[in-house]
This record gives structure tokens, C-alpha cells and sequence, in this order.
């Protein structure tokens, strides 16, 4: 890797990473996004490099969008459902496992019932991105992403409410 | 939701709060009026509320670890640059080497000739005067050289065993366009010739000269076996292998 992209890697990696696994489900999808996404930064980097982590997110959110169109979205999460443990999953015990996985699947639903836009704006959120860099990376203005974030929270609480009422 | 019909704050500014996107002041305004407004409070702590749940949420999907990127950018770009190098230092030593033969270097030097008379360059190589004044061309010796003698050339073709490391080509006046350079040897080509004498002139690392007619007839010569200025003289018939 070239020292520049190196170091955005090494920046901006793990971020990203995480910000793509929880945007798709996938970390297969999300690595392999996550591979295209630097690999365009080294071929076509951007003309102005002040808003990378903007640009970086935008590239990569088109990229998961366009690779979950090709791919189908609904079978990769079906096939990868109750799959893969992670370096965090606890130790097992019947119980902590059942919990864990309920947390799981309940956070992918509400994620995924989320509009792709809402969904990347509060990942983002989470990652401590500006409203600039989320204007970059979503392709709005500055002062819009203050009212979009409002309407995604939202759309989450209701979501929220509905999956918890369905449950209870 | 609280009904926001209660404040005039609108949710950007509340958001831009929430995101430490406001300055100090205008901030301190929104906390100011928190006090009256209480539709404002409601609306900011639920604001605040829906995204520590989303928070909490999103900690909930399991992230592995980070995996690097299988070839990266900058490599995949370092290797096509190292192919290249390599190639480019690979056709370097190949270069090199065979320059190092007289074959290849005067096959080379023939090469850039025989491209020069096709484009129709003031000839390879630059003519020289030779005897009775006739233009001379000059080409570098390869130990086997072949002259290539078409169909209706007539008269005769004298080879000429010399000292030096040089051939040399003498063509009879006005006959240059007949002879092209070829890769290795000579092409005699002008059925216009008839009584006229092509004199070659091969030092002694020739080792055989080749004449080939157009009627399929071979002659060997080895002018590196034999005294400078011993001569054959070749005598063309231009009705020969005339089709």
C-alpha cells in the first residue's frame, strides 16, 4: 500500500469497517467494500483531499449500494443468518448466547427497516462525523443534515416502538 | 413525538446541538430557553433519547476484526511498476547481448537501413564514392550473407574478398533503387539491368556469402577462407527463372 493510503488505512480503517458491517450485516460485503473503497482511493483519489473521510464514506456507501443491488441483498442476509461469531461474542453460556443473538437480530431488523439514507446518516452519527462530512458523504448540503438525522431518529424510535410492541 | 408545534426551535438546530455543530452562543440561547419552553425540553430529550437507543443498537452487530486489504492499492499499482521495470531491464540485457553478436548488431544496423529505403530516406547508409566513381553503400559484416538476386537482372555480380570489416555494396550507375537491405544480406531487384557489373566486397569474418538467383540456383562463396582481393565473378542472365 502506498505510505499515503497506508495511513488513511490506519486512520480510517476500522471506521469504515465497522460502519459498513452494521450499514450491510455483512462482513464479507464489507470487506470486500472496504478493499474497492481503497482501492479507488489509490487509483482515482480525490481532487481535494479536506473532506476525506466524507469522500471515503461516500465511495464506499455507493459501492455497498451497487454490490448489494448485484448480489441480493435479502439472500446474503438469509444465508449468513445466525452465522459467524465475533472476537467479542462471550464465551458461552445457553443463555448469554440466546441473549446476545436476540440483541443481534433485533438490531439488524431495525437496521434494515431503516431507509438506506436514515441508516447511513446514524451510523455516521455514531462514528462522530460532522454534519459536513455527512453532507459530503450522502450528497447534500450542510444545513440539511441536521433535519434528515432528526427525521432518521424518527424513523428509528417508531421502528423501535413497533418491533418492541410486536415482541411484547 | 411531542407536538413541535410548541417551539420555534426547528429539529436542524436542536440536531446541530445535540452534534456540538452550534457555536457557544447560539447554544447557550437554546439552553436559555429550555427554561420556557417546555416543548423544546421535550423535543431535545427526545432527540437525545432516540439516538442513545440507536447507539445502543448499533452496538448490538457484531464487528469482527478488521481485515486488511488482500492486495493492497498501492501494491497492485508497485507491482505493475516492478513488471514493468523488470521487462523494460530484461529487454535492456537482451539488447545488450546481442549487440554483443555481429550477427545481431549488423542485422540491426541492416534492419534500420532497409526501414530508411522503405521510407524512402536518402538511402542506407550514407553512399560513399566507389571505384570509377560509382556510390558505394556500406553495411556492417554478419558471418553468413545473402544476396538475393531477382529474376531479370542481367549482367554480372563480382565478389570481391577484402581487408577490413566492412561490406561493401557497389552497384552499377543508376541502378541504387534495384538494391534493397535486407535483414542479413542484399535484394538485387531492377529487371532494368542488363549489362551492368554489382560489385560486393566482403571482409574475411564473412564467413559464406549466398547468392541466391531467381531461378532457384544457390552459390557459396567464403570470402574467409580465401586471399583479400581473390574475386568470382557471378554472371546473370536476366532471362533466368523468368516466369
Amino acid at each position: 500500500m502506498t505510505p499515503d493510503a497506508g495511513r488513511v488505512f490506519r486512520e480510517l480503517g476500522d471506521t469504515l469497517f465497522r460502519y459498513l458491517v452494521r450499514m450491510c450485516g455483512s462482513p464479507d460485503l464489507a470487506g470486500d467494500v472496504l478493499q474497492d473503497t481503497f482501492v479507488r482511493l489509490v487509483e482515482r483519489p480525490p481532487s481535494r483531499r479536506d473532506n476525506l473521510r466524507g469522500w471515503l464514506f461516500r465511495v464506499a456507501t455507493n459501492r455497498l449500494r451497487d454490490l448489494e443491488r448485484k448480489r441480493g441483498r435479502r439472500a446474503r442476509l438469509a444465508q449468513e443468518a445466525g452465522g459467524r461469531r465475533t472476537m467479542s461474542d462471550p464465551p458461552a453460556s445457553p443463555g448469554r448466547i440466546a441473549a446476545a443473538r436476540e440483541a443481534r437480530e433485533r438490531a439488524r431488523r431495525v437496521l434494515d427497516r431503516l431507509p438506506d439514507r436514515d441508516r447511513a446518516l446514524l451510523l455516521m452519527r455514531e462514528e462522530g462525523f460532522t454534519h459536513r462530512e455527512m453532507a459530503e458523504a450522502v450528497g447534500t448540503t450542510t444545513g440539511s443534515v441536521g433535519t434528515m438525522i432528526a427525521r432518521a431518529l424518527d424513523r428509528f424510535a417508531q421502528e423501535l416502538e413497533l418491533l418492541e410492541g410486536r415482541q411484547g | 413525538m411531542t407536538d413541535r408545534d410548541h417551539t420555534d426551535w426547528d429539529d436542524a438546530t436542536l440536531i446541530r446541538l445535540l452534534d456540538g455543530e452550534l457555536s457557544d452562543e447560539a447554544a447557550a440561547r437554546i439552553r436559555e430557553a429550555q427554561e420556557a419552553d417546555p416543548a423544546l425540553r421535550a423535543r431535545l430529550n427526545e432527540l437525545r433519547s432516540a439516538g442513545r437507543r440507536f447507539s445502543a443498537l448499533a452496538i448490538d452487530v457484531p464487528v469482527p476484526e478488521t481485515p486488511k486489504p488482500r492486495l493492497a492499492p498501492g501494491d497492485r499499482a508497485a507491482s505493475g511498476r516492478a513488471w514493468i521495470l523488470r521487462l523494460a531491464a530484461g529487454m535492456v540485457l537482451l539488447a545488450a547481448l546481442g549487440l554483443a553478436s555481429p550477427q545481431v548488431r549488423a542485422w540491426v544496423v541492416q534492419g534500420a537501413e532497409r526501414v530508411a529505403a522503405l521510407l524512402g530516406a536518402a538511402g542506407p547508409p550514407a553512399p560513399e564514392a566507389g571505384p570509377e566513381g560509382r556510390s558505394t553503400i556500406i553495411l556492417s559484416p554478419t558471418p553468413r550473407f545473402l544476396v538475393e538476386v531477382a529474376s531479370g537482372v542481367g549482367g554480372a555480380l563480382v565478389i570481391r574478398a577484402v581487408e577490413g570489416d566492412e561490406i561493401r555494396v557497389t552497384p552499377p550507375p543508376g541502378s541504387r533503387p534495384a538494391l534493397t537491405v535486407v535483414p542479413g544480406g542484399l535484394r538485387i531487384a531492377d529487371p532494368g539491368i542488363r549489362e551492368s557489373e554489382f560489385l560486393l566486397e566482403l571482409p574475411g569474418s564473412v564467413e559464406a556469402v549466398e547468392v541466391r538467383r531467381g531461378s532457384g540456383e544457390v552459390a557459396i562463396y567464403h570470402p574467409g577462407s580465401v586471399e583479400p582481393g581473390t574475386e568470382w565473378r557471378l554472371e546473370l542472365d536476366p532471362g533466368e527463372g523468368a516466369p
